[in-house]
């Protein structure tokens, strides 16, 4: 019998929880054969861990995660598809919805992308809400401002980076965004918490207004 | 009852008895609860669309666990920057022998869940999922070639080295 019809009965006897020792023509060749007796006490192994990776106790989740996650799965594309009917009209107060949750594990930001109109001169509040299915600490947000746009109370400030605290469920980011000349200008807001990063990156454009308007 | 919100409660009816599981699983791989709230959550916002083609699957079980770990692997290799997963280097395979020499030490070491569970918390993510992956849920190697997308025998070294530092960790 060949070394591969002698491990494929090997995996039969372990299988069936029998013993090797016990079958003599494997027991013999084991004996006479490195490879075999490495192959063999392989497989014991791999069946015992396998059994003890079964049996490792597993924490159980937030009591109500499964409710959150699929609740939150269903909102975050009902808001995807309100937000495409919203995009490009003037509203005094855009929100944009972003799971921070939902990225762990990526390097890449997923960003977001909206448009919000504001008349020369005049002034919007962007609100970008954060959903988190868990408490998260030390979350990094970054601010970069780009073009003819300023944040209320921040002049002259083009980058704004803090950490902060997140809480479970909704967290709002209140972004008083002022325009000061037609070419617009980009709001970038970048949120991080250990690998994951998200983007939301809002792009405001001047606002046709009529001739009373200033 | 309007359409969206059926098509929401089709998706809920669906998912909701296998989320104990989901998330047992993706605590497996990830080793941290928040980690495994976060990639099944990640799973279910890109399997909401996925509704209609979920009522078709005859056993959604293992349907999700499966795209569940293409999730998995899809985030790591987005994480490692690198167009092949596992690097086909097994050049430190000599340096991985086991501390102990005796198998039968080892079986018996391998029956410890506590000796276990922190063996398998030294290892690499990389590693612990490959470990998982083929000891705990029985992958075969063919199986999880496709899950992967590598070759085969880069497969193989990474599965043998991953099971050499295992041992490893048992033996300290």
């Amino acid at each position: 019998m060949e070394c591969r019809d002698i491990r494929e009965k090997i995996f039969e006897v372990i299988d069936g929880n029998g013993s090797v020792e016990k079958n003599e023509m494997l027991s013999a060749h084991i004996a006479k054969c490195d490879l075999c007796r490495r192959f063999y006490a392989d497989a014991v192994l791999d069946r015992r861990l396998s059994r003890t990776l079964r049996d490792l106790p597993t924490p159980e989740p937030a009591p109500d995660f499964a409710t959150t996650a699929v609740q939150y799965a269903v909102d975050i594309h009902r808001f995807r598809r309100r937000r495409s009917f919203f995009a490009g009209v003037a509203v005094a107060v855009l929100m944009l919805v972003a799971g921070i949750s939902l990225v762990t594990g990526l390097i890449n930001p997923a960003i977001q992308r909206a448009d919000v109109m504001i008349p020369v001169g005049g002034e919007r509040t962007v609100q970008i809400m954060i959903e988190a299915a868990a408490p998260r600490a030390n979350a990094k947000l970054d601010i970069a401002i780009a073009g003819d746009v300023m944040l209320k109370g921040y002049a002259g400030r083009k980058r704004l980076q803090w950490q902060t605290d997140i809480r479970r469920g909704k967290n709002f980011l209140a972004l008083p965004i002022q325009l000061h000349d037609s070419a617009g200008g980009q709001v970038n807001v970048r949120y991080a918490y250990d690998n994951a990063e998200r983007e939301v990156s809002i792009q405001v454009r001047a606002e046709k207004t009529g001739a009373a308007q200033t | 009852m309007t359409k969206k919100q059926s098509f929401a409660t089709v998706f809920e009816s669906l998912v909701m008895p296998h989320m104990a599981m989901l998330y047992k699983v993706a605590w497996r791989l990830t080793g941290r609860p928040d980690q495994a709230e976060d990639l099944v959550q990640q799973l279910m916002v890109k399997l909401y669309p996925k509704t209609g083609e979920m009522q078709k699957v005859e056993h959604l079980g293992s349907w999700l666990r499966k795209v569940l770990y293409r999730e998995f692997v899809d985030s790591l290799r987005k994480r490692a920057r690198r167009p092949e997963y596992f690097p086909a280097d097994s050049s430190d395979i000599n340096n991985l022998q086991s501390d102990v020499d005796d198998p039968e030490v080892l079986a018996e070491r391998a029956g410890d869940r506590e000796r276990v569970q922190r063996a398998l918390d030294l290892l690499s993510r990389d590693d612990r999922t490959l470990i998982i992956m083929h000891l705990l849920e029985g992958y075969t190697l063919a199986e999880l070639q496709e899950i992967f997308r590598v070759p085969k025998e880069t497969l193989k070294t990474r599965l043998r080295r991953a099971r050499a530092r295992l041992k490893k960790n048992l033996s300290q």
